[in-house]
């Protein structure tokens, strides 16, 4: 089976000490080595902290310079323990 | 980039949580469990920069990021910041508090 990790972007509504999370006006961010960026619209997210890795503060600034149609990247492997 | 401590550990990790303080402010640079390379311990960075940017482009925009300690595989520490044999020695002490 083939395991990835997820790039998920969108705002931080709320959070815990387990780094439980409440992502709104989600967007998955779908890296691919053939093509650009694809973003796919999620919504409103509950995250269990299990499962998060890293959260990164978006700098709108250089995000908004991004071409992400000209993008290409290998999606991020799966945490192995 | 620089590292700072996010959340306090407890007692039984007092001795890193000090030495990971002494770093506060330096440049590391941190190897996550699924081979991204950024610059029961989480870790929060301020102006990072990922290593090879090319294969990982998924983090161009981010400037500060909060990493869980669970996925750290490790940290990799510039060397002359580090006094290995005080540390040794201080977590020798340690153990030795432990056990009694």
């Amino acid at each position: 089976m083939i395991h990835m990790s997820l790039c998920v972007q969108g705002t931080l509504k709320g959070f815990d000490q387990t780094i439980n999370l409440i992502l709104d006006e989600s967007h998955e961010r779908v890296f691919s080595s053939s093509q650009g960026v694809e973003q796919v619209v999620l919504g409103l997210y509950i995250v269990r902290g299990d499962n998060v890795a890293v959260i990164g503060e978006i700098d709108e600034e250089t995000d908004s310079t991004l071409d992400l149609g000209n993008i290409r990247a290998e999606p991020l492997n799966s945490v192995v323990h | 980039m620089l590292l700072t401590l996010a959340l306090p550990c407890r007692c039984v990790f007092q001795l890193f949580y000090s030495f990971f303080k002494s770093l506060v402010g330096k440049d590391v640079v941190v190897e996550l469990k699924n081979d991204l390379r950024l610059g029961y311990l989480n870790i929060k960075l301020t102006d990072i920069s990922v290593t090879d940017p090319e294969k990982y482009p998924h983090m161009l925009s981010v400037k500060n990021c909060f990493i869980r300690g669970s996925v750290v595989r490790y940290v990799q520490l510039p060397a002359d910041e580090v006094d290995t044999q005080l540390l040794q020695d201080a977590a020798r002490k340690e153990a030795m508090q432990q056990k009694q």
